[in-house]
């Protein structure tokens, strides 16, 4: 058995724009994920964080095969599925999993929650042991919900609860991965850390891997033992989570974190902000050479023309700059 | 002086078949020119409704509105509670402006962003298409879109979510407003263009002198630009006090839990968060006594059955630091543990 329950090898995936109408020609290509390596342990959090169309979201799910990847390579509990079939894909589905971001849209509005959490079982043909109303009730109670509302409706439930409810869905078959998209981005702040704690609860007690895919670095520095930082489809940097956070040396790591508010009125008052211009350039036209170079501050020619390679600095803590940050 | 704006025992609620909504009630505040007042709360709480109401936005056939707002104007302090809807009109975007959380469904997809900041231009002052639309590319100038004199003539689809959100502030202070609301202005947008975004408000409100009011649920958000803070629950206003005051010495136990709640970004810590338990309470039919009582954890050192029966008035504990609860100040001070310099491990 491999140590890491999934691995990514120069993993790609690229959407072609087309022209509509008739013809439907393809006109440009959004290079959404472009050349990402990274292994997620068995038990571990891997955190996957970056702006609005950095490709973090594509990443999750091309990881579950929900898209085709363009090319590279996924490895899932040792084995390649890059190529495997739908079908092919079936039995393996039940061991990965994944928590949506929107709690109101990602479960059916006319399903009972038993029904919702069931499903799993129904597509794998399981049977679990005790009947599958003990089971789906025991998951209920494992993630803090009252096993007597198994037959009652998504929209009786709060958008906290129904979270549990993803959550529930996502452990019926016991994954060894679990997918999760933004899982507390679309929560209240109170009910935010009932959300986070929950997922940290079942990942020591079930062994679960996560690769948590999210905006807010906050919460992915709670959660993550390494975070993964991407710019438009690429990996800028890779570390162990107290590494990442304490010692960037990505110039965009740095200027990420340095934007993240901190709910501390002196500190933000004696606190010097990295202040990015611009906005992130379009994937469909990436800028030539390092993709951060038309936004930071240390760009100089060859960041214009040279792509930097990811390299590994120390052990685990891997960069792409011409330029890093000092240690 | 007289503060700009006067908020007082302002309810808002809503009728509903289930029976009324009360979205927002006793809001008492003071908001003074060049201040920046927070209003901190979770969804449902009532933050952005009693803000509505002090710009005419409610529907009158569908809100009951009571109180007052008060803005004390040059000309006199007008009461845009009670004032004709026509006199409110002409104050909405001349003294008083507001910016929404989404800038693409607040800006029309069919005009040029040109013509509509010389719209909310040309309303207030004489002056004709081009006149407005020099206004209009120099306001873009000022909120820091390059080339503004291209991008004028352009539409909001070709701009992104950041530069959407400045064309709006643009287009809110190109009258001058001296009170400008902005409801979680920065929720849409990535953090390296939040702090673009907040960065601009503060540099505009030094340049108008703007009383701003910022609505948000983020408490980084409210540590980096505020001056005072009212933190609301369940649509009362549950602390309001300065700035420092709320994130070390709150007297507040939903907001000490709230504080507890949030990992922070500049501290390595893997112990579990503190939780509130349960959820904020429905707001049709709330039952006596305070509404935090069932998520509280020290309900318990209140004596008797307080809690359950008598609502806690907002009452001034510690010089302008007003909090809704039954424990003493001492006793607060006593149980908090929310200072946030303190929880350095």
């Amino acid at each position: 058995m491999s140590e890491n329950v999934l691995t990514l090898e120069n993993l790609t995936k690229h959407f072609d724009t087309t022209t509509g109408g008739v013809f439907n020609k393809v006109k440009g290509v959004v290079k959404a994920v472009d050349g990402v390596t990274l292994d997620v342990a068995r038990g571990e959090t891997v955190g996957l964080v970056g702006e609005s169309g950095c490709g973090k979201t594509t990443v999750g799910r091309t990881v579950l095969k929900l898209y085709e990847p363009t090319s590279g390579k996924i490895i899932f509990d040792g084995q390649d599925i890059t190529k495997l079939s739908r079908r092919e894909m079936k039995p393996l589905r039940s061991q990965m999993q994944m928590i949506f971001q929107d709690p109101f849209a990602s479960l059916n509005p006319r399903h009972t929650v038993g029904t919702i959490v069931s499903a799993s079982y129904d597509i794998h043909g399981i049977k679990p042991e005790g009947g599958t109303k003990k089971a789906v009730q025991e998951l209920l109670e494992r993630v803090g919900l009252n096993p007597e509302h198994i037959n009652r409706f998504p929209h009786e439930f709060s958008g906290g609860q129904r979270q549990r409810i993803g959550i529930a869905r996502a452990l019926a078959l016991k994954p060894k991965l679990i997918v999760a998209d933004e899982p507390v981005s679309a929560l209240d702040v109170s009910i935010q850390a009932q959300v986070v704690n929950l997922l940290d609860d079942l990942q020591q007690e079930l062994g679960l891997a996560y690769l948590f895919v999210a905006h807010d670095l906050s919460v992915v520095q709670h959660i993550s033992d390494r975070v993964v930082v991407m710019y438009l489809g690429k990996v800028m940097e890779m570390a162990d989570t107290a590494e990442l956070f304490f010692k960037p040396r990505h110039p965009y790591t740095k200027a990420l974190l340095s934007a993240v508010p901190i709910p501390d009125p002196e500190i933000e008052r004696k606190r010097e902000r990295i202040i990015l211009r611009g906005d992130l350039p379009s994937p469909v036209n990436p800028p030539a050479g390092c993709v951060f170079n038309t936004r930071c501050w240390k760009a100089q020619d060859i960041c214009r023309t040279s792509v930097p390679a990811l390299v590994e600095i120390s052990p685990k803590h891997t960069l792409a700059c011409h330029f890093p940050e000092p240690a | 002086m007289k503060p700009f704006l006067e908020v007082k025992n302002l309810n808002v609620s809503f009728p509903t078949e289930d029976g009324n909504v009360n979205a927002s009630q006793d809001i008492s505040f003071e908001v003074a020119l060049g201040e920046t007042l927070a209003i901190v709360g979770e969804s449902g709480s009532g933050k952005s409704v009693s803000n509505l109401a002090i710009m005419g936005l409610h529907n009158p056939a569908r809100t009951i509105i009571s109180g007052q707002a008060i803005l004390n104007l040059e000309s006199g302090p007008v009461d845009v509670i009670t004032a004709p809807a026509e006199t409110v009109r002409r104050l909405r975007g001349k003294a008083m402006a507001m910016i929404f959380q989404d800038p693409m469904s607040s800006l029309h997809p069919y005009y040029s962003i040109g013509d509509q900041i010389s719209e909310a231009w040309r309303l207030y002052n004489e002056g004709n298409k081009k006149d407005g639309l020099k206004k209009a590319t120099e306001m873009l100038d000022l909120v820091g879109i390059p080339d503004a004199g291209r991008r004028v003539n352009e539409y909001p689809h070709q701009f992104s979510g950041g530069m959407r959100q400045r064309v709006m502030i643009a287009m809110a202070l190109v009258n001058n407003p001296q009170l400008l609301i902005a409801d979680e202005p920065t929720t849409a947008l990535d953090v390296t263009v939040q702090s673009q975004i907040l960065q601009l408000l503060r540099d505009m409100q030094k340049e108008f002198n703007m009383a701003v009011i910022l609505i948000t649920h983020d408490l980084g958000v409210v540590a980096e630009v505020a001056d005072r803070v009212n933190v609301m629950y369940a649509g009362k206003i549950v602390e309001q006090a300065k700035v420092d005051e709320i994130y070390y010495r709150s007297l507040q136990p939903y907001t000490m839990g709230l504080l507890q709640s949030i990992p922070r970004v500049d501290q390595l810590d893997s112990h579990r968060l503190k939780t509130i338990p349960g959820q904020p309470p429905s707001l049709i039919g709330l039952p006596a006594g305070c509404s935090f009582r069932a998520r509280c954890e020290f309900a318990s050192h209140v004596p008797g059955n307080l809690c359950a029966t008598v609502a806690p008035a907002l009452e001034e504990k510690a010089p302008a630091h007003l909090t809704r609860c039954h424990l003493t100040s001492a006793q607060l001070l006593e149980l908090n543990t929310s200072d946030v310099r303190g929880s350095h491990n």
